[in-house]
This record gives structure tokens, C-alpha cells and sequence, in this order.
């Protein structure tokens, strides 16, 4: 890049660098600042961020909350079981696509993508009259359902390109070592493709996790996720205190970025060490 | 050790005959090659054997049993492939182990047979290293490592040396023919380099276009070419090829090809495909059974040329001569080669010909 455009310097890739993650950190780092002081301090111009005043104490007021705690732990619940159901049926799904003369594949593969071009508000109504008739409303397992119906199309596309990569020998030594069909896909192409069927999953749990609309309307008391109880909180329980609801925010953000803390390393370390088929 | 026999085996992909109507019989111990050009149905045929494809048509045979519809890992085969195919999760020990793992052997058992085979491969100091650490040649040590390790009754080889350098290739080429020396398992290899096979195999089975047109021990492959496909494919230099048409009448065959009539006393009987008078006929020979020497012999069998190349080997050197539209390439002794641009005598003795059909290309003789 430096010798395609000698005006841009190290020192100015940095400095770009720098700029788009102030850019994308930012939000976050003023929510984290947000819900460490009192309220006073940060809406008062120009701000008055006061070190010896910064407090857990919202963190502790939002976790004696048992209804947000509920909703964190629904939404751990349901992103956790729609990823590794996302990840398994992907995987099941993608590698006789990849892999096996499927007929008619190609139509398959398009009719699963054509069919996530409908707009969700136009399908929340039929997917709440389906969950109503199979009682599955404010319930995990309906979110879970749900989610993975919407979530899968995209796994099915990522893992198959992913296995599509795998040399056809590497399946072929591990049939011929003693593996079946199935053996060879959990054994050998699974590990060879871990880093990006992690990134797939990291993928499928930040999108359930994400969700807002179908877990407003399918849910109510018992199941409801944390994007929607945060919502909830601001107009009502909270609404005394800006810097609850930033403390609920931030440990509404934690899983995911925890999630991606611990596996990236892992996707990192496939990445750096290079898979050589 | 076993015995395999391929009975009439085709493969279609969709309109595409991949392999048609295969049928060879590989004898315990020894080492059989399939020879032929990319995309002719080699690879194929042994993955077939392997059960790693289906066949559309035929069967395979272990020692007379049926393991058509065999799994791939209940056919007691090992494969080495042309990419290695390590796994790349593993290090070096796990991959040699993987098969005996599979196969619930005991923890010590797996130790020593992995251990006993990468000694003998030289691959001691490596077990705990990982794949990408490896040199291409490393790699397919662990890869024949692999196989060997499960004690297979069948080594099948799909051109386990085409990614190596040439030296490196020569090498584990000698190691390979060792080992099968020492092992005495039956082996089939897949080639597209003619040198590989006549250098490793008992039997060589040439192929084209998903059929085996000659299939037998590599010497009468090189010496006996039943067609003229055979003749031009195996061979350095490629065989010379005079296109004419011969005539056997008497104690004589005749040859007028254009610009040129060349004639051999007979010393047997003609062979019968000449019986029928005049025939149109390509005549090969190769660089070996051409003898140079001084140009205006009077015997009808030489005829004068022009060299046209020399290309010294060091041990060998091949001379190109030219005679009109004709070339052949003859073999001498370094000291002995003529000059460029100089006029020399060929000679091509009777007995040395290889006759073949100009519309069949069967070999006539």
C-alpha cells in the first residue's frame, strides 16, 4: 500500500487506524464512562468526569434486578442453543452441498437465501400464529426455533464455502483410515475449517443475541431476551437513572464481546499458524 | 498380501465415461502401474479400487472376494496421495496414528507401530512436529508412513511424487521401490511419467480415454507395444515413426514411404497381417535399434540423412537426422556422435521394427 501511494506513510496508516476505531469504540466507551458516574456528572456541559466518584454501584442496582438478570439469562440461553443448533444443522446441511452430487443444489442454496429477502415484520405474524398453535409463545425454545430458522440460511452459505475449500483427498484419507461419511466431517473437515466454522458460530450467537423484533412480539414475561427488556427498562423501571440503564447496556454487551474474546484467539491462531492442506 | 482383480469396471459421470470396461488382474506382491495422460481414467479406476467411488458397472475383487460395496476401510487398502492429504490438526505422530486410533487398537501397541514406522522412514525426530512445519518431502515420508502403519493388504498410489522437485522425486522413488521390496505388499500406482512406471513396476497397465490398451509386464510394454499409442507414450525419446506402405513378397519386405524405399531380406516367415500383399503401415523404431554409420551403403535397409540436432546426455548422446519430410532419432555413444549438418548412414534392422496399422494402430507384427 506504501509504495502504491508513497503519500501514505506508516505514521498515516496508524493515524487512519486510530481515527475509524475512536470512530467505532467511542459509543461504547461512553456508555462504559456513563455507567460508572452519576448522571450529573456527564449531562452537565462540558462534562465533569470526576475519577473519585466513579462507582460500581449501578452495576449492583441493575443486577439486584431479577428481571434483567432473567433476560440475560434468557438471551445467553437462546443465542447459546440457536448457535450450536445453527452450527450443527449448517454443518449436516453444508456438507453434502459442498461435498455430494446433490440434486438440484444450486436451487436449494438460492431458495434458502431468497427466502430471507422477505422483510421480518412481514413474517412475525405467521410465526406468531405458528408458536401460538404449537405453545411454544414466550418460550425458549420458540425463540430458539425461531432464530435458527432465520439465522441458518446464512450458516449453511458460510460453512459450505468453507468446506468447498477442504481438498478432496484430506476426506479421502480419513475414509480411507476408517472413517465414514459423517466420521470424516467431525474428525478431519471440522478441525481443518475450525476458524471459520468459530467465526460462523461467533456469527449465529451475536445474531440471536442481537435480536429485538420477533423477541418483542413472541415474547412477554417468561422468555423475554435482554435486547428487549433493555428497551423496556429505559421507559419505565430505570427511568429515574441514565446511568442504570448504561450499566444494563454494558452487561447486556458483555457475553458476545466475551464470546469473541476467547475465540478469537482461536481464530487468530488458525489464521497466523496458516492451514496448509 | 492379497490378490486383486478389477472385472469390467466403467465409471460414468453423468454423459462422461470416465472409465469404461477395466478389467485387470493384479497378482499378490506385485507392483502394478497405471500409466496413461491426465484425465484418462486412472485416478478414477483406482479410487474405484479404493471405494472412495462408486462404480457405475463391474466389480472388485480381494483375493476372490466381492468387496465392491466395501467401504473404504473394510477393504484392509492404504492410499498415498498426490497432495499428501495430512491432516493439518495433527502433528506428525497423530497422523500415522489416526487409522490405528480408529481402529480402538491398545494405547502401546499404537506407540510401537508408530514408532517402528517412522524409523524406518527416517521420521523419528519429527513425530511431534506439525504438518506445516514439514517439507514437501517430509510430508509424503509421513504420508507413506500413514499407510504403511496400518499394515494394509493393498498400497494404492495416486502420483504420490508429482509435487516433489525432480531430485527429491528420484529419491523417494528409489525409497518407494525399497519398500516394496522389503514389504512385498501388492501395490497399485498411479503415473502420468512413463520413467516411474517402467522404474517401479512388474506390470504396467497403459490407459487411454478410460480404457487399458495394453496391459503387461513393463519390459514387453517397452519392447512388445501393442498399439501405437503404447509405442509413442512409453519410450525416451519417443519412438520414430516412418508412415509408408510395405510390401512382403517373398524373402523380402519393401517399404516406400515418400522420397524413400527401403527393403529387408526375411529371415522367418512375414508376419500374417502382411500376407495380403501391399498395406499402409507406420514403422517405428526407436534410438537404441538405429545404427548410425559413413552414408552409401549399399544394403536396401539404410539410406542416407542429414543431422539435424544432437542432444548430449553426457552418457548418451540422441541424434536427430533428417531425411525430406522423415525424422528419426538415433542413440550413440557420446565419442562416436557425428557432427551438426552432417551426412550420416541409418540403419535399422528388421528384427527391431515395430509395425503398426495407419488406420488401426494395432501392431501388425
Amino acid at each position: 500500500m506504501a509504495s502504491a501511494m508513497p503519500w501514505l506513510r506508516p505514521g498515516a496508516v496508524y493515524a487512519l487506524v486510530a481515527l475509524l476505531l475512536l470512530w467505532t469504540v467511542a459509543p461504547v466507551a461512553w456508555i462504559a464512562t456513563m455507567s460508572v458516574q452519576p448522571e450529573i456528572n456527564y449531562v452537565s456541559v462540558p462534562p465533569r468526569l470526576r475519577v473519585e466518584q466513579t462507582s460500581l454501584r449501578w452495576y449492583a442496582a441493575t443486577l439486584a434486578e431479577p428481571e434483567f438478570v432473567a433476560a440475560l439469562r434468557t438471551s445467553t440461553i437462546v443465542a447459546t442453543a440457536t448457535m450450536l443448533l445453527c452450527v450443527t444443522l449448517g454443518a449436516l446441511t453444508a456438507y453434502p452441498l459442498a461435498r455430494l452430487n446433490v440434486p438440484h443444489r444450486n436451487l436449494y442454496l438460492t431458495l434458502s437465501v431468497t427466502a430471507r429477502m422477505v422483510p421480518a415484520m412481514i413474517l412475525i405474524i405467521p410465526m406468531f400464529l405458528i408458536l401460538r398453535g404449537l405453545r411454544l409463545l414466550d418460550s425458549h425454545l420458540g425463540l430458539i426455533i425461531v432464530y435458527t430458522a432465520f439465522l441458518l440460511p446464512y450458516v449453511i452459505w458460510m460453512l459450505k464455502n468453507f468446506f468447498e475449500q477442504v481438498p478432496y483427498a484430506l476426506e479421502a484419507a480419513a475414509r480411507m483410515d476408517g472413517c465414514s461419511r459423517l466420521g470424516a466431517l467431525v474428525r478431519v473437515i471440522i478441525p481443518v475449517t475450525a476458524p471459520g466454522v468459530v467465526a460462523t458460530a461467533v456469527f449465529a450467537f451475536i445474531g440471536a443475541w442481537n435480536e429485538f423484533l420477533f423477541g418483542l412480539i413472541l415474547s412477554t414475561r417468561v422468555a423475554v431476551p435482554v435486547t428487549v427488556k433493555l428497551s423496556s427498562l429505559v421507559s419505565t423501571t430505570f427511568h429515574s437513572d441514565t446511568s442504570l440503564v448504561a450499566a444494563a447496556g454494558m452487561l447486556a454487551l458483555l457475553p458476545p464481546v466475551l464470546l469473541v474474546f476467547v475465540l478469537n484467539r482461536f481464530i487468530v491462531r488458525g489464521l497466523v499458524e496458516g492451514m496448509k492442506y | 498380501m492379497s490378490q486383486v482383480e478389477l472385472r469390467g469396471l466403467s465409471k460414468s459421470f453423468g454423459p462422461v465415461h470416465a472409465v469404461r470396461d477395466v478389467s485387470l488382474d493384479i497378482p499378490d506382491h506385485s507392483f502394478v502401474t497405471l500409466l496413461g495422460p491426465s484425465g484418462c481414467g486412472k485416478t478414477t479406476t483406482l479410487n474405484m479400487t479404493a471405494g472412495l467411488e462408486r462404480a457405475t458397472e463391474g466389480a472388485v475383487l480381494l483375493d476372490g472376494k466381492d468387496v465392491t460395496g466395501w467401504a473404504p476401510h473394510e477393504r484392509g487398502m492404504a492410499m498415498v496421495f498426490q497432495n499428501y492429504a495430512l491432516y493439518p490438526h495433527k502433528n506428525v505422530f497423530e497422523n500415522i496414528a489416526f487409522a490405528l486410533r480408529l481402529q480402538r487398537r491398545p494405547r502401546d501397541e499404537i506407540e510401537r507401530r508408530v514408532r517402528a514406522t517412522a524409523e524406518a522412514l527416517e521420521l523419528g525426530a519429527l513425530l511431534t512436529r506439525r504438518i506445516a512445519q514439514l517439507s514437501g518431502g517430509q510430508q509424503q515420508r509421513v504420508a507413506l508412513a500413514r499407510a504403511m502403519a496400518k499394515e494394509p493388504q493393498v498400497f494404492l498410489f495416486d502420483e504420490p511424487l508429482s509435487n516433489l522437485d525432480a531430485g527429491l522425486r528420484t529419491r523417494l522413488r528409489v525409497e518407494i521401490k525399497r519398500l516394496h521390496q522389503q514389504l512385498r505388499t501388492t501395490s497399485i500406482f498411479v503415473t502420468h511419467d512413463q520413467e516411474e512406471a517402467m522404474i517401479l513396476s512388474d506390470l504396467v497397465a497403459v490407459m487411454r480415454d478410460g480404457v487399458v490398451v495394453q496391459y503387461g509386464p513393463a519390459k514387453e510394454i517397452y519392447r512388445r507395444p501393442s498399439h501405437l499409442y503404447v509405442a509413442t507414450f512409453i519410450g525416451k525419446p519417443r519412438m520414430s515413426l516412418l508412415a509408408g506402405r510395405l510390401r512382403a513378397s517373398g524373402a523380402t519386405a519393401e517399404l516406400v514411404a515418400d522420397g524413400l524405399r527401403l527393403s529387408w531380406p526375411l529371415e522367418a516367415a512375414p508376419p500374417p497381417a502382411l500376407a495380403g500383399g501391399e498395406r499402409e503401415v507406420l514403422l517405428g523404431v526407436r534410438a537404441e535399434d538405429v545404427r548410425l554409420g559413413p552414408p552409401g551403403g549399399a544394403d536396401g535397409d539404410s539410406f542416407a540423412g542429414e543431422v539435424e540436432l544432437l542432444e548430449p546426455l553426457g552418457s548418451d548422446t540422441y541424434v536427430e537426422v533428417r531425411r525430406g519430410p522423415h525424422r528419426l532419432i538415433a542413440r550413440v555413444e557420446p565419442d562416436s556422435a557425428p557432427r551438426l549438418g552432417e551426412t550420416v548412414g541409418l540403419r535399422m534392422p528388421w528384427a527391431r521394427l515395430h509395425l503398426f496399422d495407419a488406420a488401426t494402430e494395432q501392431r501388425i507384427n
